[in-house]
């Protein structure tokens, strides 16, 4: 069973505000869903994994070298941002 | 003037290869027919105002440089609108991206625009592909075109619809759990969910990056066949897809296919059942052999699928911070701009989705939750695996329930998450599947699309394209 801090400090560490309202909705959905996918509690793995769903998947690399021209995508990219000063994103001071 | 939007696609390229109409006029058509019937259908969230340009210079294409046409030359499709198109909105149907303007194709794009395909417009979905209904689109659901006031399914809904009401011939979708067979299969359309790295996801907004896969609705198989051709490929901006050389694989067809009975022995709609006994009857008669298989974990598919799920959701939208792009909501200090602008950008279902996966993900937790149900995965991907050493492929329905109307499941969410008991495993497993539609219900207020589904082994789309075939053979 979750309690209502326990929403709270989930969606603090999810970055969203919620109400008072959302944290009790939330906190019954939250558990009927985990005591649904909790079925997977009973099932015995076996010791050593089976194959992987990922195939034969190995590490794909690229030349250490510059992939483009700096600044080709710049003004793209940052033609997106909320807000901004010449090719930086403007946030919020983080140092007091 | 003859009705182009109810031709294939090759009988569209085959017309215009005889000059008998133009791109222009197959794409005026469809615009006329989304222009009278989008207002209800809400397929569309937008409808490319340069359709017509793209349709011309296609035309230009046929007449001055026939040789070098593809087959989608001057054929309109329709895209989700997660898939970037440089220039154009993509908003996932999020607020969070209501007026983002994607700044790259993706890959698939890139591809389709090369081949002169015309873009007709973005198609509606569940906010950032969280759902299975399309009720979950931050710009109101989309309806059924075989019935009003009925979901389409999901996510891919949008696509489905346009396609099912002849809006387009073909769409594009992508599919995480089941937001192409599960739409394709409630609209009464073919889709298909190709093996995990056939296609590119570069350019596709991440749902589940081990899960999700771009593919193809169409109202035909070969249609569905010659669009997923025209785009799959190894691509060096995604690291996961399958290198070319190893592509070209044959498996031989054994014409066995494999019935999980026990998984299929309750929780499915009479109608559904019906459906399954009649389509393994059809095969037979096109000299199939059923085989009974056990799989005696796939019933832990769909706890495995949304634990993982929650995971890899929560950590691909942890990138919406209202800084580099989306939704901004000013706030006193950057966490309070953090936790506004995402409050304010998401949708219930997402934020929900989040938090669950931040749960799962937790120190205490990670064992018993995300490890564990990796680890499901293997095992569900060896019962799969024993099985093709018997059959070509397992058939399942694509959903266990019909299509619903809309707001019927909105109780809880739990309710909807069971309806993808039988589309999540080939996500798990990364294996392909089909949807086809089979027919409809007789026993409802109105006649609702049921669809069937084939999982094949890796890259085995050729065999699941062959048994759809026979499985909808007149």
């Amino acid at each position: 069973m979750v309690s209502n801090d326990d929403v709270r400090k989930l969606a603090e560490l999810s970055r969203i505000s919620l109400t008072d309202e959302e944290v009790e909705k939330l906190r019954g959905e939250i558990d009927s869903i985990i005591s649904y996918i909790d079925v997977i509690q009973k099932v015995q793995l076996p010791e050593t994994p089976e194959g992987t769903v990922y195939f034969e998947s190995i590490n794909v690399m690229r030349e250490d070298k510059t992939p483009h021209e700096p600044g080709a995508y710049t003004d793209a990219m940052l033609s997106q941002a909320p807000r901004r000063d010449k090719n930086y994103l403007k946030v919020k001071k983080i140092l007091g | 003037m003859t009705d182009l939007t109810t031709l294939s696609v090759s009988e569209m390229a085959s017309g215009l290869r005889k000059k008998e109409f133009s791109s222009l006029e197959i794409v005026r058509q469809h615009l006329d027919k989304i222009g009278k019937q989008n207002e209800s259908l809400n397929a569309f969230l937008e409808v490319f105002d340069d359709a017509e340009d793209s349709a011309k210079r296609a035309d230009e294409m046929l007449i001055k440089d026939p040789e070098h046409t593809h087959m989608l030359t001057g054929i309109p499709l329709a895209t989700k609108d997660n898939i970037l198109i440089k220039g154009k909105i993509a908003s996932a149907a999020s607020k969070i991206l209501q007026n983002h303007i994607a700044t790259y194709d993706a890959t698939a794009i890139k591809s389709l625009r090369e081949h002169g395909a015309v873009f007709m417009g973005r198609t509606n979905m569940d906010e950032f592909a969280f759902g299975s209904s399309t009720e979950k689109s931050a710009f109101g659901p989309t309806h059924n075109p075989h019935a009003h006031g009925y979901v389409p399914g999901g996510t891919s809904g949008g696509s489905a619809a346009a396609v099912a009401a002849g809006l387009v011939p073909v769409a594009l979708g992508s599919d995480t759990g089941g937001s192409i067979r599960q739409p394709a299969s409630f609209c009464g359309v073919v889709g298909i969910k190709p093996t995990y790295g056939l296609v590119s996801r570069y350019g596709l907004i991440a749902a589940g990056s081990s899960f999700d896969q771009i593919g193809v609705l169409g109202r035909s198989i070969d249609d569905v066949e010659m669009l997923l051709a025209s785009f799959a490929g190894h691509d060096t901006k995604d690291g996961t897809t399958i290198p070319n050389e190893e592509r070209d694989s044959k498996i031989p067809l054994k014409k066995k296919i494999g019935v999980p009975s026990k998984f299929l022995e309750k929780g499915i709609d009479p109608e559904i059942m019906d459906a399954l006994e009649k389509t393994k009857q059809k095969l037979v008669t096109e000299g199939y052999e059923m085989v009974a298989i056990d799989m005696p974990n796939i019933g832990y598919s769909l706890a495995a699928y949304y634990v993982l799920i929650f995971a890899e959701e929560s950590t691909n939208l942890s990138r919406f911070d209202g800084m580099r792009y989306g939704l901004h909501k000013e706030g006193d200090t950057l966490f309070s701009e953090y936790a506004a602008s995402r409050a304010e950008g998401f949708g219930d279902e997402v934020k929900r989705r989040v938090i669950l996966g931040t749960y799962v993900l937790s120190a205490g937790y990670y064992d018993a939750y995300y490890r564990r149900a990796n680890a499901l995965r293997s095992v569900i991907f060896s019962d799969f695996k024993k099985s093709f050493d018997a059959v070509d492929a397992v058939i399942m329905p694509t959903s266990p329930v019909l299509p619903f109307k809309i707001g019927e499941k909105n109780s809880g969410p739990l309710a909807m998450y069971l309806a993808d008991i039988f589309t999540v495993s080939p996500n798990l497993t990364g294996l392909p599947a089909i949807s086809v539609p089979i027919g409809f219900s007789k026993n409802t207020e109105k006649a609702l699309p049921i669809g069937m589904q084939f999982v094949g082994p890796r890259l085995s789309e050729k065999n699941l394209f062959e048994i759809g075939r026979a499985a909808i053979r007149i």
